[in-house]
């Protein structure tokens, strides 16, 4: 080892040999690099999901349910498809994803007093707002937005 | 050293290396980053987003459809579901423009076509035909379409089947035909029926008799038994 460390041939050989690890622990990394690059982002997969499971709820005429009966009173409705509804966004979010929901009348541009879902909770840092717009409910010309925000916790 | 390095031909053969090894890095790592650039593998941060609004004012479209056919059953009149179709355009084009979406949207009303059929022919029938036209022209996305709703909802009735009819509930949209196996039939005078839960609904049916349904979107459809 000394004499590898001493002679000419030597030194050049272990720089030789420095510098082949070092392309080989580049080589490594960038193939990690465009690994991570090639996946789409956590935060994009969600609002995808998220986005679907809103078409999903919107084409089998929960949102419409909802809304209905929040307009008509009907309590025990409002209970039920809010249920459904924060079901099935919970389920499109990992496991460390929350959501704060609400409709706007369109006609009016008034948030509708009761149609918040998970209210309280206060959004993180990077918050993802996803709009939904809907046009008729059961039948007649309702115009509503429903605005989602989506966050991740910690 | 240096000069050593030059004229020792292994040194020489030494600094190729270490030259091209660089050039190589360089190169590999330009590619890398073009990669990660790329649009294919990482879109504009918002694209997916706005893909989803138009996506969304297409649906919303669909629903005026609905809406249309929902209230003329219901009595309204030619006029009338024109004003509902353009204000929901409205709405639309406003949420397109409210999301960076810059939009036109019309519609042919001229060849508007909207029908409520006898409720003595069997099958009785809503329809309604007309062209959507949507231009978005926007810095991050271009998108035009024509889009072409012809949609029907029927209710027909088979001849007797033993002392049974079978009362049939569909949609026809754009020649795509999807069977109703949740509206709420009734018939005057009031007998039972079953929901068979394949879009048909079994009664023992007497001429004079009306069948009533509402369809989702409460579109209603009656038809008198000859």
């Amino acid at each position: 080892m000394r004499k590898l460390s001493k002679s000419k041939k030597g030194q050049l050989f272990i720089i030789e040999a420095f510098i082949a690890v070092s392309v080989m622990i580049i080589m490594v990394t960038a193939l990690y690099e465009v690994q991570l690059a090639t996946q789409p982002s956590a935060d994009s997969q969600f609002q995808i999901e998220v986005y679907s499971t809103l078409e999903a709820l919107d084409v089998n005429g929960f949102l419409d349910d909802y809304i209905y009966s929040i307009i008509n009173s009907i309590p025990a409705d409002v209970i039920y498809y809010r249920s459904i509804i924060t079901q099935a966004i919970y389920g499109a979010l990992p496991d460390h994803g929350e959501f704060k929901l609400y409709y706007e009348d369109l006609q009016t541009s008034l948030v509708v007093s009761g149609s918040y879902i998970n209210n309280p909770l206060t959004p993180g840092d990077s918050v993802v707002s996803i709009d939904y717009l809907i046009t008729e409910v059961y039948g007649e010309y309702a115009p509503y937005t429903i605005h989602l925000q989506v966050w991740l916790k910690g | 050293m240096k000069s050593n390095l030059i004229k020792n031909r292994k040194g020489q053969v030494f600094l190729l290396l270490a030259i091209t090894i660089l050039i190589y890095l360089i190169i590999l790592s330009s590619t890398v980053y073009q990669i990660t650039q790329s649009p294919y593998i990482e879109p504009t941060p918002n694209s997916e987003q706005l893909l989803n609004y138009v996506d969304n004012s297409l649906a919303a479209i669909d629903e005026l459809s609905d809406i249309a056919m929902s209230q003329y059953s219901l009595g309204a009149t030619r006029n009338d579901v024109l004003d509902i179709i353009d204000s929901g355009i409205n709405v639309i084009d406003n949420y397109l423009d409210n999301h960076n979406l810059p939009s036109n949207i019309s519609f042919d009303s001229l060849n508007l076509i909207i029908v409520n059929s006898s409720t003595s022919v069997n099958p009785v029938r809503v329809h309604f035909e007309t062209e959507f036209t949507i231009h978005i022209d926007s810095l991050d996305l271009v998108f035009d379409a024509v889009i072409y709703v012809n949609s029907s909802y029927y209710l027909e009735y088979d001849s007797i089947v033993g002392n049974q009819n079978y009362i049939t509930i569909y949609k026809e949209k754009n020649g795509i035909i999807s069977l109703i196996d949740n509206a709420e039939v009734t018939i005057i005078p009031s007998i039972s029926v079953s929901n068979m839960g394949d879009g048909s609904y079994l009664a023992d049916l007497d001429s004079g008799y009306e069948v009533t349904a509402v369809l989702p979107h409460n579109i209603i459809l009656s038809l008198v038994i000859p």
